[in-house]
């Protein structure tokens, strides 16, 4: 009897020992298969993610430009200091725009300039403001506003940015196709036809040097048809950013956070502004 | 059957005997994947894992931008150095006076006598004086139709954008009649300098030219105006022509966009 349950005891104990060692080769097996699954996505954040956020949030220069050239001892941040660097950095911005919407007036093309500050898209024929849209919503990305102080930055928007491409719901030029009428009889058939109205739905987003994208939103809620377009035009942007991240890896580099600015303006104002530039429009910016 | 259950990277245990947090972090997944592929495909954990894993990586690369804008949003954002108060306001004088002249260099490019400004996209016009607006109203201009010819020959019937000058004033102006007015007709082409190429009374009373061949007209079409139906030209509804015949001067600018 004894025997027997000496037995039974000693089976059970080695029962446990298997099981329990079992059990820790299966946790040991489990987290690792966890690491496997998060790993590459936990690098991929740091590197598509982190770092180049790490990289736009750098201190920078002092706004006074005298004050680079000798050493300085930081002022207090009060009230009167930070209102005071907010006036200056107003200033500086400023005078970017001025500058790059004066270049702007000497190109021959039709540029844009887009004054945030008091919510105004312009288009620009040779340094005349031919049409004034009022903008009804912005939206600017973080990096923007986190950039928009640095001098290196300042001295990119002094300079019209230059359209390097586009993406929209709408085509450029509504171009119809129409064969010749063989005989009058033909021609005043077609001439009969009423004429086919052109109801589109205005989203479109500019890519420009300098990692800038602007997005022009049209503000009126869009038909089933212009949201379905507008959702296939986002896709595409992400796709688009997708394929720079995965570029970026393959190349080992740190990839640049594109900087986006979204603006709502009304349909004929976007329809307007979208077919009035050409392939390589200037933008003068004002933040 | 019984053993293909057994066998089941997933339904080894029922899920209430599944122990450790490994287990239970997988196992809505796994019913997932149950659920979209057939119940008795055997996965092998580190296939599973290596999926999760390239799902998880296709989401950071797609979201990476959003991902960047929110940890932006997060992080604490760079303060410039403070500039002594004395530099600052010197600066501030400067810069003011830097920001009106440039402003000022800016404004100097409106024109100084009346311009007319075309809207193609939505067929209107403005007269300006002095970056006011004198005279608003519809026009209509190019028809962006591509018209091809059959022989090789087409044309597309747009507006040119940009600035342009008026070139020249016509008062009662004659139609010369390009190749294309006769080809969209159904008509033979007459040879150059044929009568049946030149028609008169079509253009409205007056007709400013604004080089290549493009004009500012009248037209018989009133109901057509604030559409885009012409062959380039801007049309004008007749009052509105003589007004803008009137204030425009030979070398008075255009703007059309």
């Amino acid at each position: 009897m004894n025997l027997v349950t000496g037995t039974d005891t000693n089976d059970t104990a080695e029962r446990d020992r298997t099981g329990k060692r079992s059990r820790i080769l299966h946790r040991v097996g489990a987290i690792a298969l966890v690491i496997v699954a998060v790993l590459p996505a936990m690098a991929a954040f740091v590197f598509l993610v982190a770092l180049p956020a790490g990289r736009l949030s750098q201190r920078h220069q002092p706004l006074s430009q005298t004050s680079v050239e000798r050493p300085t001892t930081p002022a207090r941040a009060d009230s009167t200091t930070r209102q005071r660097d907010a006036q200056l950095s107003g200033l500086r911005r400023d005078e970017a725009f001025w500058n790059a919407r004066v270049e702007l007036a000497k190109q021959e093309t039709i540029g844009l300039a887009v004054d945030l500050v008091d919510s105004i898209a312009s288009l620009d024929i040779r340094g005349v403001p031919v049409r004034n849209c009022k903008i009804r919503r912005i939206e600017i990305s973080n990096a923007i506003r986190r950039l928009q102080d640095r001098g290196d930055f300042r001295g990119r928007i002094s300079k019209p940015l230059v359209v390097r491409a586009e993406e929209a719901t709408l085509p450029k030029e509504p171009i119809r196709v129409t064969e010749a009428p063989k005989d009058t009889i033909e021609a005043m058939k077609a001439a009969a036809k009423p004429l086919p109205s052109e109801e589109v739905d205005v989203f479109f987003t500019l890519y420009f040097d300098g990692n800038l994208a602007l997005a022009v939103r049209q503000f009126e809620k869009p038909s089933s048809r212009g949201f379905r377009r507008n959702t296939l035009l986002r896709l595409k942007e992400n796709l688009r950013q997708a394929k720079k991240a995965v570029f970026a890896i393959v190349h080992s580099q740190v990839p640049q956070h594109e900087m986006r600015i979204e603006v709502a303006v009304s349909r004929e104002d976007a329809k307007a502004i979208y077919r009035a530039l050409g392939p390589k429009a200037g933008l003068a910016l004002r933040l | 059957m019984a053993e293909n259950t057994v066998n089941h990277p997933f339904t080894k245990k029922a899920p209430a005997e599944r122990k450790g947090w490994a287990r239970r972090f997988f196992a809505p997944i796994g019913g997932v994947f149950r659920v979209v592929f057939a119940p008795r495909i055997h996965i092998p954990r580190f296939v599973f894992a290596i999926v999760v894993s390239l799902v998880l990586l296709a989401l950071v690369v797609f979201f990476a931008p959003t991902l960047r804008e929110w940890t932006l949003a997060v992080l604490p954002g760079p303060r410039a150095e403070a500039a002594e108060a004395k530099d600052a306001s010197r600066d501030i004088t400067r810069l003011t006076t830097r920001v009106r002249n440039v402003e000022r260099q800016y404004v100097s490019f409106v024109p100084r006598r009346p311009y007319l400004v075309v809207d193609t996209s939505n067929n209107r016009f403005s007269l300006m004086s002095g970056g006011k607006p004198i005279r608003q109203g519809v026009c209509s201009t190019g028809s962006y139709v591509l018209l091809k010819a059959g022989d090789d020959r087409q044309w597309v019937f747009k507006t040119p954008r940009g600035r342009f000058f008026v070139q020249q004033k016509e008062e009662s102006p004659v139609w010369h009649k390009p190749d294309w007015a006769f080809i969209e007709e159904g008509l033979p082409v007459p040879p150059v300098g044929a009568a049946e190429r030149f028609e008169t009374g079509v253009l409205g009373d007056y007709a400013l030219h604004i080089g290549h061949g493009y004009l500012i007209h009248g037209t018989l079409y009133k109901r057509l105006l604030g559409m885009p139906v012409t062959h380039g030209c801007v049309r004008l509804d007749d009052e509105d022509l003589e007004v803008i015949y009137k204030n425009l001067a030979v070398g008075s600018a255009i703007f059309i966009y």
